[in-house]
């Protein structure tokens, strides 16, 4: 049977993605505590990998993919609240944590930071085939934010532009509209980086 | 020729979003077409690369760290939707903005363009040049430079070895520019070989008007054969910027990692101005981040059998500050594979010095040792040999290694030099070997050599500027031939230099030299210049009146004190713009509640300070705001400090920790900086009791001489207010 993890007053089977919220009330604190420490613990294996390629895909900075790690797995128990059984919790999870990664993006924007880390060295030993692995992680790193966003989105989680547009707060012609821009100056990017 | 899909339509192929005979006919084109084929390649490579290809490991203790977070109780709440589809106007309005546009299109069709608000615009071509390129101009002029005919481009370049700040860089004519029939201005020059960067303002034939583009210049970098920005062309923009800008300097050194990111350079000059900002300097993640991307860089180099000077000395300074014992590996490699070089020098000088503590003589026969090896290539060796000669009180070596320093640094500098050898110094062979220096530097200052007009300074201001310098270095010669007894000459020489400019300084040292010779009289006017200048203390000007004015009656040093008032307003004023602000400021205050500007500033004269807290210079000079606030308050007059930073706790935080109890203004909308057209902090202004623009680009030391000059004389000191 699987376990089941009681998660402030909820109880939550994250195998099933069933939720029940016809609990008691109370149980020690010590008991819920261990108990949510352990739910944690258990989201965090389970899906922390794909949250961060997510977010380091989306974000291009290591720094920055943690902390939306971070804040996907502190904000979780409580978001899985909402969670509608729509498809697999791992999608929804990945979603979250694209949004999570999006906003980051957006005030990292507002404030003019630029990753500093999002930026590969290159490695004394390349790759022989015609398009260089090296040279791709430096061209989706020299991308705008908005460019590679819809670029990451459609290739690494294969969301329509519906989806895009509807995480970006952008129209779905939009949406194509940017993937092809992205597409035109990733080639272009690679061609002058050979 | 053949024709090629677009990329929409590669795409649509790719994502397999084209009807089965659109698919069809792109099947076909790429069995016959190699380009095509690697563009699709690419993209399907990437797609590989994004979903598959190797990304940094997960921290091992971030769980602990989530955990421990949870369990302090924070708490997230996570964005479980979008923020949604924007929706479609409704078609009424759409159509509406097509008749819109169909109206207002017949008369752009048929009238001449204008610049919107009277701005004007410098044009080049091409826009990303290769070294020596020859480069094409079209300059539209705003009303400014509109009734010319012809106007001068002038700009100052830069080599891939310059340092930041702008004092020693020549500014040059760099060419005429003709106006056209359609108004427009076209000329062209050849960028110089060595140049990686330039700068550039218009101005008249006479250099009356300057169009400097709001203070921001023009600019142009040398790129590379794939079209980016030479690394140099930008470490040469960033270096122009220091001391204009800081936080334009600070995103160029972000654009040099971007670009750049394999020059260790890049890392370094980020990591610099990153920690000159509260906060984000301790940050762990940046911290850790700037060291695996030092380490990397160090991996990589210590394998090349030979590294650039750029390389060497980014390396060298990356790991100074980041702390790494690497620092004494990239000393000494940068010292062995290029000795010559200026870092170096400068670190061999100090390795002289550090070598014999407190022996000054050994220190230097070693930077004698030094410098005949390496010459004038930096000041580093000379300005060393010369303050040990001056600890040693050694009047010959000061004489020699002040020379030797005018071959480093430019002339009129040097002269500086030797005006301070000789205010700390009775020796007659500095005396002797100084006036020949000084005198060719007060003529060249007259001369009014058109490289020593910085860019964006019209003749006028440059006027003012050079009266300024040359009564300093007059003060100083008139001393020196007074000490050589020529008593006469010392005078005249004394008199001409207190007629130039307003600086205390330079009076006061008349001052004590005409007290000293018994020239009462100008003494006395001397003296009273000093009482006159804001700041004086009362038990100075005590002194003063005690020792040479007490056979005065109370009014006739009251009238003295006066007239010296009058002088320095006339002079101070002689500076002054008056520009109306144009446009509406709104200022949120620290509780959130909104201000007119207007209602902040009229009624007295203010001083207006813009700061930032990304902006290194401006927190380092928060400092002194409190204590100019407090003496600008004994005029009557006030300090207004406006913040482009968002208000948050973390500032609040910085304030409070900083005890910074000026206000401050937020200005949330950009307006101030607008209006202002303020660019770079810290920047001050002086505005007089009707909210006019009297005096732009101040500093800290002179505000309060400004503020002065804009109020109403006072009789006597005591009497504040106006």
């Amino acid at each position: 049977m699987a376990r089941q993890y009681l998660v402030g007053g909820v109880l939550l089977n994250p195998v099933l993605g069933q939720l029940s919220e016809d609990l008691p009330q109370g149980g020690g604190p010590s008991e819920s505590s261990s108990g949510a420490s352990d739910f944690l613990e258990a989201l965090y294996r389970q899906h922390a990998a794909s949250v961060f390629r997510v977010a380091y895909r989306l974000t291009g900075s290591t720094a920055d993919a943690e902390d939306v790690v971070q804040e996907v797995f502190l904000g979780l128990p409580k978001a899985l609240c909402k969670y509608q059984e729509q498809g697999r919790l791992d999608a929804w999870i990945r979603k979250v944590a694209a949004r999570v990664a999006l906003t980051k993006i957006r005030r990292r924007d507002r404030m003019g930071e630029i990753p500093l880390e999002s930026v590969s060295e290159p490695s004394s030993e390349r790759d022989e085939s015609p398009v260089d692995r090296v040279d791709i992680q430096r061209a989706l790193t020299q991308m705008p934010d908005t460019l590679r966003s819809v670029f990451v989105l459609k290739e690494l989680e294969g969301y329509t532009h519906a989806e895009i547009g509807e995480m970006l707060g952008i129209r779905p012609g939009a949406s194509k509209m940017r993937l092809y821009r992205a597409s035109e100056l990733l080639r272009r990017l690679l061609r002058d980086l050979r | 020729m053949i024709r090629h899909p677009s990329v929409a339509v590669l795409r649509s192929y790719v994502d397999d979003e084209l009807t089965a005979r659109k698919r069809h006919k792109v099947k076909a084109h790429l069995a016959e077409c190699a380009i095509c084929r690697e563009t699709i390649r690419t993209w399907r490579s990437a797609a590989k690369e994004i979903r598959e290809g190797p990304i940094p490991v997960l921290p091992p203790d971030l769980l602990y760290r989530i955990q421990a977070r949870a369990a302090k109780g924070e708490r997230i709440i996570l964005p479980t939707a979008g923020p949604g589809v924007p929706p479609r106007p409704p078609m009424w309005t759409a159509a509406a903005a097509v008749i819109a546009l169909l109206l207002i299109g017949s008369a752009v069709l048929f009238s001449t363009p204008k610049l919107k608000a009277d701005t004007s615009e410098l044009r080049f071509a091409p826009e990303r040049p290769r070294p020596g390129q020859e480069i094409r101009i079209e300059y539209q002029p705003s009303s400014l430079l509109a009734g010319e005919t012809t106007v001068k481009l002038r700009g100052r370049f830069r080599t891939a070895a310059d340092e930041e700040f702008n004092e020693f860089l020549p500014t040059l004519t760099v060419t005429q520019l003709k106006r056209d029939r359609n108004g427009l201005f076209r000329g062209t020059f050849r960028l110089p070989d060595s140049a990686v960067y330039g700068t550039f303002a218009v101005e008249d034939s006479r250099g009356e008007r300057v169009d400097h583009n709001r203070r921001r210049f023009w600019d142009i970098l040398v790129h590379e054969r794939n079209g980016r920005p030479s690394w140099d062309a930008l470490n040469q923009q960033r270096s122009e910027l220091a001391g204009r800008n800081w936080e334009r300097a600070l995103e160029i050194a972000r654009e040099m990692v971007r670009l750049h990111p394999e020059h260790p350079g890049s890392g370094m000059v980020l990591l610099a101005y990153q920690s000159e900002i509260p906060g984000v300097a301790s940050q762990d993640s940046l911290l850790r981040t700037h060291r695996d991307l030092f380490r990397r860089s160090h991996e990589r180099l210590t394998r090349e059998p030979e590294v650039s000077t750029a390389e060497a000395v980014s390396m060298l300074f990356y790991a100074m500050r980041l702390g790494e014992n690497a620092s004494t590996y990239w000393r000494e490699r940068l010292i062995d594979e290029h000795p010559l070089d200026p870092t170096a020098v400068h670190m061999r000088t100090w390795e002289v010095v550090w070598a014999h503590p407190g022996d000054t003589s050994a220190i230097l026969a070693g930077l004698e040792r030094l410098w005949q090896e390496v010459g004038p290539i930096t000041e580093d060796p000379a300005s060393q040999a010369l303050r040990m000669a001056r600890l040693r009180g050694d009047g010959d070596e000061i004489v020699k290694w002040a020379g030797r320093l005018e071959r480093v640094v430019p002339d009129i500098t040097s002269a500086e030099v030797w005006a301070s050898l000789l205010s700390s110094t009775d020796d007659h062979r500095i005396r002797r070997a100084a006036l020949p220096h000084l005198r060719r530097a007060v003529r060249l200052v007259d001369a009014k050599r058109e490289q020593d007009r910085p860019l964006g300074r019209s003749v006028e201001e440059q006027r003012l500027e050079n009266e300024a310098r040359s009564g300093e270095l007059l003060a100083a010669i008139g001393v020196a031939l007074i000490r050589e007894r020529q008593r006469e000459a010392g005078l005249d020489t004394l008199k001409l230099a207190a007629e130039r400019g307003w600086n205390v300084d330079v009076f006061r040292q008349i001052a004590e030299v005409q007290t000293e010779v018994r020239d009462t009289a100008n003494a006395l006017l001397m003296w009273t210049r000093v009482v006159a200048e804001p700041g004086t203390s009362k038990a100075l000007e005590d002194s003063v009146r005690f020792r040479i004015g007490s056979g005065l009656k109370e009014q006739e040093w009251l009238d003295l004190v006066a007239t010296a008032r009058e002088t320095m307003r006339r002079r101070v004023l002689a500076g002054a713009t008056s520009r109306v602000l144009r446009g509406d400021i709104r200022l949120a205050d620290q509780d959130g509640r909104e201000w007119g500007f207007d209602q902040l500033s009229l009624g007295s004269p203010t001083v207006v300070v813009f700061w930032s807290r990304y902006s290194g210079p401006a927190t380092h000079e928060l400092k002194r705001l409190r204590i100019i606030g407090d003496a600008l308050a004994t005029q009557g007059a006030k300090i207004i400090t406006i913040t482009a930073d968002r208000p948050s706790s973390d500032l609040r935080r910085f304030l409070d920790e900083g005890g910074y109890t000026f206000p401050v203004f937020y200005d949330i909308r950009g307006d101030a900086k607008r209006v202002f057209n303020q660019w770079g902090t810290p920047a001050y202004y002086v505005l007089d009791s009707d909210g006019r623009v009297r005096f732009e680009g101040s500093s800290p030391e002179a505000v309060l001489r400004q503020v002065t000059v804009l109020t109403p004389l006072q009789g006597a000191r005591g009497q504040q207010g106006e």
